[in-house]
């Protein structure tokens, strides 16, 4: 999942970004309204983190502006202009959720999964695809016979992907974009590997390759 | 406080009456004085007639040649009178019938007028003077009764005195009428202050006289002066919020540092720290914000902010369901300040989301002179004992502990600050907690 974090916060930033990348979000970060909003419109980000208080255009501005342009890009407000008509304000704005500083991170993660989830019209709690449970706090998934296989970081970004996009055909430059952060080297040949990885974990049906397209998620037979 | 309108309506009133008592009395001199000069000069000529047909000499009374003498004179208190003198005897005209005029002897050449009481009481006017005929010294004194001029000039005073009347009350009536139209625009003042102060605008209309203008200018200027300030704390409050929210969030970031990773408890401790300073700051906050109300801001609108609310909370809360009921009414927006009552509201509506196990309802109604909001929810409530030990906590910051607390304690602050009320019940229908907030307006 690629996430556009919207702060102008170095610091924050720093422990934000480690944290949210230990959460399986590739990271990219714009540092003010004008950038961040630019960034916005640009596809392929899944999710974005929007402070208020930013330098040279609020992120209430940013906001009605990516929706005024119909950009539904799901926004998390994070800000710690949490007064009640504040909040009634960034929803009206088109947030699609509100937390104030200073936060748990685990509730903000907690939070970007529910809302992926809500985006791809999919209940709360684990993620569950074609035999799949997906535990994202845990960064594991179980088989419908109740085996649970560890994924590395990067198994799991991709896994995610896949489950959240059943069916669907997704191709190579598609996957390495949600999958890796803007400075990432995105060599769309990694992502074989990667497939090739999940393929040994949970049986070689659960990609198709389609040839010089793609692949398509399937799930266990 | 005396009505402006019944002052000036007393001083016109005053002011009117002693004009025309000074007329009525300068008018009723003038007739007067006009009148006798008018008969002076014909008894002065009636006297040189008596004197031309007096027949005198030193030892006898005067005669007067009854031919030469009006006719009005020999009737019985005709109303006209003479008398002539000599130093030795009196003749006196028949209408006198014996009676006297009491008239002095005068030296030749002089001349006198001068009031005197007649036959039957008549007033009388008395031209008197001295001559000198055949050698004989005598005085000549004419009079003439003047109750018909007294008569006419009564009858003028009268009328005089209905017509200032009827004059006086028409000039009170068109002056009531003059006042009240000039006073229409401080009437105007008195109910746009009342819309003021129900929130239904935000200054003074400048249409008014110059005499007003200034008091209306100055009013204007001092509810900038406030609003201004007011904005001013509330953002200096907001920034300072948000200057200690940023170092206070990295700490809350440092307990996932290694370093602390390695010592739970050091973590924990910083962990409790920071959110205790954090609702520190949350309570204060909106007890400064509060203290600086009381000007119109942004109004509260039931119709508009509650589903707005409801729709933020439904978004943040998904999985519980929250029913709005509002059975408000609504006309015109409340005198009421939007974000104190969205903060109000979002603080017991949050509170009982994050207790209810699935349902939430929100009442809104509207009451004689007031607003209800009934808060219930389908969670585990609390029994009397801990419901009173809810409304006693959140008193003092440092006894407010996450949960139920520190919502209820703000909202109570809020309630109370509106000089309303906030009880905590147990909900009839859904069974857990039921928090109503009742707020006066005005």
């Amino acid at each position: 999942m690629r996430l556009l974090l919207v702060e102008d916060d170095a610091e924050l930033v720093a422990t934000l970004r480690r944290d949210l990348e230990a959460g399986g979000y590739a990271v990219d970060v714009a540092d003010n309204g004008v950038d961040g909003e630019y960034l916005g419109n640009e596809p392929g980000y899944d999710v974005a983190i929007l402070d208020l208080g930013l330098p040279q255009r609020s992120g209430l501005q940013v906001l009605h502006n990516w929706r005024a342009a119909g950009n539904r890009l799901p926004v998390i407000v994070l800000t710690a202009r949490n007064q009640w008509h504040e909040r009634v304000d960034g929803f009206r704005a088109g947030a699609d959720d509100y937390l104030g500083k200073p936060f748990h991170v685990e509730e903000l993660i907690a939070r970007l999964n529910a809302l992926i989830h809500r985006s791809h019209q999919q209940p709360a709690g684990l993620l569950q695809q074609g035999g799949l449970s997906l535990d994202e706090a845990r960064q594991r998934v179980i088989t419908r016979d109740g085996r649970e296989i560890e994924l590395t970081g990067t198994e799991f970004r991709l896994l995610r992907y896949f489950l959240l996009h059943t069916g669907s055909l997704l191709s190579k430059s598609m996957l390495a974009e949600h999958v890796y952060d803007f400075d990432s080297d995105k060599d769309s040949n990694v992502i074989e590997v990667y497939v090739r990885r999940l393929r040994q974990k949970l049986g070689q049906q659960v990609v198709e390759t389609r040839r010089g397209q793609g692949y398509v998620f399937r799930g266990l037979p | 406080m005396r009505s402006l309108q019944a002052r000036l309506g007393i001083g016109l009133l005053l002011s009117l009456v002693v004009v025309f008592v000074i007329l009525w009395y300068g008018v009723s001199s003038a007739i007067r004085v006009l009148s006798e000069d008018y008969i002076a000069s014909r008894l002065a000529h009636d006297a040189e007639t008596l004197l031309a047909a007096a027949d005198v000499n030193e030892r006898s009374a005067p005669k007067l040649a009854a031919a030469r003498v009006d006719a009005v004179y020999r009737r019985p208190f005709s109303g006209h009178y003479y008398e002539v003198l000599t130093t030795e005897a009196v003749e006196r005209s028949r209408s006198l019938w014996d009676q006297t005029l009491s008239a002095p002897m005068l030296a030749v050449g002089e001349e006198r007028l001068m009031h005197g009481i007649g036959p039957q009481g008549q007033p009388l006017l008395i031209w008197v003077a001295g001559f000198r005929k055949q050698n004989v010294h005598l005085t000549v004194a004419v009079a003439e009764d003047l109750t018909p001029v007294e008569h006419n000039i009564a009858v003028f005073q009268n009328r005089f005195a209905l017509t200032a009347l009827v004059v006086l009350t028409v000039l009170i009536a068109i002056q009531a009428i003059i006042v009240r139209t000039s006073l229409h625009p401080l009437t105007q003042l008195r109910h746009e202050l009342r819309a003021l102060e129900r929130g239904e605008r935000e200054s003074l209309s400048t249409h008014v006289p110059s005499e007003v203008a200034a008091l209306v200018k100055e009013v204007n200027h001092l509810l900038g002066v406030l609003g201004e300030r007011l904005g001013r704390y509330r953002n200096a409050f907001g920034d300072l919020a948000h200057a200690l929210k940023r170092p206070l969030t990295l700490l809350h970031q440092l307990r996932r540092h290694e370093v602390l990773r390695a010592h739970p408890e050091l973590g924990q401790t910083i962990t409790d720290q920071v959110e205790s300073m954090q609702r520190t700051i949350d309570r204060v906050l909106q007890r400064a914000r509060l203290a600086g109300g009381g000007l119109p801001g942004a109004h509260f609108s039931v119709a508009k902010d509650v589903p707005a609310l409801v729709g933020a909370l439904a978004r943040m809360y998904g999985a519980r369901q929250i029913q709005l009921v509002n059975d408000v009414v609504e006309n015109g927006a409340l005198p009421l300040d939007r974000e104190d009552m969205l903060d109000l509201l979002g603080n017991l509506v949050e509170n009982a989301c994050q207790w209810a196990s699935a349902t939430v309802r929100l009442t809104v109604r509207q009451d004689v002179g007031e607003l209800i909001f009934v808060v219930e929810d389908d969670g585990a409530g609390a029994g009397n004992a801990d419901l009173a030990d809810l409304m006693r906590r959140g008193t003092r910051e440092d006894e407010t502990k996450h949960g139920h607390g520190l919502g209820l304690a703000i909202a109570r602050d809020i309630a109370e600050h509106y000089r309303g009320t906030l009880s905590l019940a147990s909900s009839p229908e859904l069974g857990g907690l039921q928090a109503t907030a009742r707020i006066p307006l005005h």
